[in-house]
């Protein structure tokens, strides 16, 4: 809890600081504000603390552990995007405190312990979310982007409260657990199968699904993810994500497991259309956020099987997946943006390799942990995701690996290019010391992480 | 410290001074780089005499799991016994005097960093081969060697003159090895399949509680046998090793002389439990008479090679082929003793050559050489050691263990060790021919070359006067009558205890030796009146006849492995291009590609970037949610 209000207030204090114009300032406060909301978060280990006479938010392990990763996620991308904020030095504040204040909405998100809370975190975390995928002003792709998220937003948002409503209206509760405990009770009844709570379910996923970028609701994700600065697509892959995940994972987890057997066929579909759309858009791609977009969705798609299977481990391997996939896309962004290409292209990353053998390599670990390759964080949080899944849903699992045969043509791709040899000399690629140190930290993270986190069962 | 500890770091140190050349020798000066991986082989070898001399039972050194499964496990394990840490003495000792040479001959190399870090890993793969407690390390190994030896073969890949030769000359190895490596695999799958397990002392201790069939041992042990054919060069995989001398020379002496090829040589002794079931009786026969052929058949075309690396290549074949004719007969200690000695004599040998092709500017054809003994004193008495030990001169090391194998051969049939003492005599002959050729008479060079006539610095010579000296007294180790290493060996290697020594009375052990000297003082003479006296000379390709048209022409095996495997495997290929490759898969798997890829396109189509319809498309998914609902109730 303190935690929430460190990082609250450190974004609100960064956007005061941001008025003596030294960006420096801005990004010190951010960073030690988001270092000790993360020291805080692992203080809270094992002690879970309620928040508000209703308890409205409960900091459990499992909202911990989705915490300290999107704060470190948070973190890189504020990190990332300082070279470009330093030359708009006005508006460093805005960006910086936009940021945090979008993560307290996905720690919000993680934490809730009843429809309202949750409803508010969403809606803490995308407003901010619209405005700065619009920050590129001189560039009209990232208006674009700003005013389409904005719109499908805002279409998603009211199809969520309708779907809330819904559920209030079957089961008389906004909290998850009564909600859970509810149609638990009323099994063997008619109440607990009412077609209010059934659509009310379904809008409820409808949402969740736009939010993740799910087929068919994920139509602005490329757009928005090519739009928007770097930075931002990093973050909005790696925190919005494990916010909306993390949400997704406990509403169905608690609230309507017993309906499992209702929702589930439903989401399979879902999965399925989710992971060959994504696969077959990417395979031609020529821009690299785009590319990285389309992959989101497939691994969207993957991550979806972790809801489905809802076993005793499934949101933990669901972390491990998020937690990997971050890392990897948060480096790869920080990469392209260094390569300074305007036009976004895949083949901007050629003759990486002997223009700059570092970023190069972190980008070849990067893509062969998101393609899936051992011994790398992806790899182990694909396999824990799918050999969990494999007993209850055996075909789809094998869908899935064959769909991880095709991902590769594409991660390879861009691999194949870095080692290219490019056909204009071009310049040496400065790397600043904040993305040397950050890139290493995910290469180090991509490397060792899987190997470590699966030796531990933190939940 | 303790054996536990101390092992672990005799096999990191190469790891490590190859990852340091490795990832910084570009920059460190070639000094830093050739000591830094010199020090490390010394410091292993000082560190491996410390474990010799602490060493009592054979110890078991647990790593860490590799796998573990509900059936079986793979553990980087190491069993440190007699015959391992005496390989490990090999291996390091001969190691870090060759990474000294290296220091010297390859002075001059741009790839010197490359070069050193290749040494290195090689080193620690072969010191994970023999030092691992099952047959797993021992593949890890056996497979890191194979590489590393690959990568050192055509280390000259891009020399003007010789580089594609040196690339295919590297290929020819690889590929000949991994007809090898898949006996072994196949082997090895065997062995986890009867036993389940892959540690030495678990399978040797469940071949009594088995008992699995004849038919089963006989498998298991081919493939051993197969798998060793490749690396330790016999027939029919041989051909490679002579190719091999396209790498540079301290690479000829390391690994295409002193370690590596004895890979197979300690596979066959590692698993000597296997290989003296009744089973395994024919497995023995077939190795007994391969080695023979193989010794004969090198030893017949080294003869007439005038490459003075060739020469030393086939006489390593030979010699190999000597080896395994031992181990067909179960005389494992005698072979590992033939492999000591040969480690000392054929590293002397090779540097030696090294020597002499560094002070002829590059020039390995013995018809150019003559008359370097005033030019390169201490090369040519060091050589002429190694000849005399390779010889079997009497009392010199090469004596003894050749000596030994002979008795077992003896003993065995008396037709095998006729055959065996002929190839020995070979042997003797085309080594003095080798040395009276180059080393006397009068230079035949160019005046060029003979003006950069030059003695090698000492840290060249050096290694080749602890070899010399090796060479000499090596034979000592298992002297008859004292016998210590093979006391030694019995002592605590599983399953030697259980073969039976060879009782040799000591008339016959005199006629023996007696026969072997004078065999060899023969061969002396002979090489003398015919290269020193009468001035003889080997003469150019096209004007020689008869038998030594077939030894300069190796015995056509090239040719004929050319019209028996690559042709009809070419005709294959073109084949199953044109069926497969062609007709299926570039209709079918392309087609399935291409039908993927053009779905993509369409797919893309969808992508309108028109916010209406992206709006519209959720409604049609909510939509599809509430149909799906419907039908769902």
């Amino acid at each position: 809890m303190d935690a929430l209000i460190v990082i609250f207030l450190s974004g609100l204090i960064s956007l005061f600081i941001a008025f003596a114009k030294k960006p420096v300032l801005v990004l010190l406060t951010s960073t030690v504000g988001l270092l000790i909301a993360i020291a805080l978060f692992i203080a809270q280990w094992n002690n879970p603390v309620t928040l508000f006479s209703y308890e409205g938010l409960e900091f459990t392990n499992t909202a911990l552990l989705y915490s300290i990763a999107a704060s470190i996620f948070a973190l890189f991308s504020i990190l990332i995007g300082y070279n470009s904020y330093k030359k708009q030095p006005e508006h460093t504040g805005e960006y910086i405190g936009l940021l945090m204040f979008s993560l307290v909405g996905a720690v919000c998100m993680l934490a809730f312990t009843d429809m309202f809370m949750f409803f508010l975190g969403l809606e803490i975390l995308s407003l901010p979310i619209y405005v700065l995928a619009g920050t590129n002003k001189k560039d009209l792709r990232s208006s674009e982007a700003s005013l389409k998220y904005f719109l499908m937003g805002a279409f998603a948002t009211g199809v969520l409260l309708f779907g809330i409503a819904w559920t209030y209206g079957a089961t008389g509760t906004f909290k998850i657990q009564e909600i859970g405990d509810f149609i638990y009770n009323n099994q063997n009844t008619g109440i607990a199968h009412s077609s209010i709570l059934y659509v009310g379910v379904l809008l409820i996923m409808a949402s969740f699904l736009f939010k993740v970028g799910a087929a068919p609701f994920h139509f602005w994700s490329p757009d928005v993810y090519e739009g928007s600065p770097n930075e931002v697509t990093g973050f909005m892959a790696a925190v919005v994500k494990l916010g909306a995940f993390g949400a997704f994972m406990k509403i169905f987890g608690i609230a309507f497991p017993d309906l499992h057997a209702f929702w589930a066929p439903a989401l399979v579909i879902v999965a399925l259309i989710t992971i060959f759309l994504g696969n077959l858009s990417a395979l031609n791609q020529i821009h690299f956020k785009r590319l990285l977009a389309y992959s989101s969705i497939t691994h969207v798609g993957y991550a979806l099987l972790a809801v489905l299977t809802l076993s005793s481990n499934s949101i933990e391997n669901l972390w491990i997946y998020l937690f990997g996939y971050g890392f990897s896309i948060i480096a790869l962004v920080a990469i392209a943006k260094l390569l300074n290409d305007d036009e976004d292209k895949i083949s901007a990353f050629k003759g990486l390799a002997k223009r700059n053998p570092f970023l190069a390599t972190v980008a070849v670990l990067a893509l062969l942990s998101l393609a899936g390759v051992p011994p790398l964080i992806g790899f182990f949080g694909k396999y824990l995701v799918f050999a969990d899944a494999f007993t209850q849903y055996p075909l789809i699992v094998i869908i899935a690996l064959a769909n991880s045969g095709i991902g590769i043509y594409y991660y390879l791709k861009t691999v194949i290019n870095i080692f290219q040899k490019e056909e204009i000399e071009e310049s040496k690629i400065e790397v600043p010391a904040i993305h040397i140190v950050v890139l290493s930290i995910c290469a180090i993270a991509i490397l060792v992480g899987g190997l470590v986190l699966s030796q531990y069962k933190l939940l | 410290m303790k054996i536990e500890q101390l092992v672990p770091l005799i096999l990191l140190l190469p790891l490590l001074g190859g990852l340091i050349n490795g990832v910084l020798g570009k920059k460190l000066p070639k000094k830093v780089v050739g000591s830094l991986a010199t020090a490390v082989m010394f410091i292993a070898f000082g560190i491996a005499l410390n474990v010799f001399f602490q060493l009592h039972d054979s110890v078991r050194i647990d790593l860490f799991t590799i796998i573990r499964l509900d059936s079986f496990s793979l553990n980087a394990r190491f069993l440190v016994d007699d015959l391992s840490i005496w390989m490990t003495l090999i291996v390091t000792g001969i190691g870090s005097l060759i990474h000294l040479f290296s220091m010297g001959y390859m002075s001059h190399d741009e790839g010197y960093y490359k070069f050193f870090t290749y040494l290195n890993l090689f080193i620690f793969a072969m010191l994970i081969l023999i030092l691992g407690s099952n047959y797993f390390m021992l593949f890890f190994g056996w497979e890191g060697v194979g590489i590393c030896s690959y990568l050192l073969i055509g280390f000259h890949y891009s020399d003007e003159k010789k580089g594609l030769l040196n690339s295919i000359a590297a290929r020819k190895a690889f590929v000949m090895n991994r007809i090898g490596d898949l006996g072994l695999l196949i082997g090895l799958f065997l062995i986890l399949s009867t036993f389940g397990t892959l540690e030495y002392n678990e399978v040797a201790a469940k071949l009594t509680e088995l008992s699995p069939s004849n038919w089963m041992l006989f498998g298991i042990t081919i493939c051993l046998f197969i798998g060793a054919t490749g690396k330790s060069a016999q027939i029919p995989l041989f051909t490679w090793l002579p190719d091999a001398m396209a790498g540079p020379t301290p690479v000829s002496a390391l690994i295409h002389a002193a370690t590596m090829v004895t890979a197979g040589i300690f596979l066959v002794v590692r698993s000597n439990f296997l290989f003296e079931t009744p089973g395994a009786q024919l497995t023995q026969d077939i190795m007994l008479y391969i080695g023979l052929a193989t010794s004969l058949v090198a030893a017949f075309i080294a003869m007439r090679q005038n490459d003075i690396k060739k020469v030393l290549a086939y006489s390593t074949v030979s010699q190999l082929g000597f080896i395994f004719v031992a181990l067909g007969m179960g005389a494992y200690t005698a072979a590992i003793f033939h492999v000591t000695t040969h480690a000392f004599f054929k590293a002397l040998l090779f540097l030696g050559s090294g020597s002499v092709i560094h002070a002829m500017s590059d020039e390995q054809d013995i018809r150019q050489m003559g008359g370097l003994k005033k030019f390169i004193p201490i090369t040519h008495l060091t050589f002429l050691i190694g000849t005399l030990a390779i010889s079997g001169f009497p009392l010199l090391s090469g004596f003894f263990s050749k000596d030994e194998i002979l008795a077992h051969a003896l003993h065995h049939n008396a037709f095998i060790y006729g055959a065996l003492a002929f190839s020995a005599l070979l042997t003797a002959i085309y080594m003095f021919r080798l040395y009276f050729v180059v080393f006397h008479g009068e230079f035949r060079g160019s005046d060029h070359v003979k003006s950069h006539l030059h003695e090698s610095p000492l840290n060249m010579t050096f290694p080749l006067i602890v070899l010399a000296v090796l060479s000499v007294v090596g034979g000592a180790l298992n002297i008859p009558g004292s016998h210590w290493f093979s006391h030694f060996l019995n002592h605590n290697v599983t399953g030697l205890d259980k073969v039976a020594e060879l009782h040799v009375d000591n008339s016959s052990l005199i006629t023996l030796m007696v026969t072997a000297s004078v065999l060899t003082i023969v061969a002396l003479i002979g090489a003398y009146s015919s290269y020193v006296m009468k001035k003889q000379l080997p003469v150019s390709d096209d004007k020689i006849t008869g038998w030594a048209k077939l030894s300069a022409n190796k015995l056509y095996f090239d040719e004929i492995y050319d019209v028996l495997f690559v042709k009809p495997i070419e005709l294959i290929s073109k084949l199953s291009h044109q069926l497969i490759e062609v007709l299926f898969l570039n209709n079918v798997v392309l087609g399935v590609a291409k039908s993927i890829g053009r779905t993509g396109d369409l797919v893309k189509k969808i992508q309108t970037g028109r916010t209406e319809w992206y709006l519209l498309w959720m409604v049609f998914g909510i939509i599809g949610l509430v149909v799906y609902y419907l039908v769902k109730i």
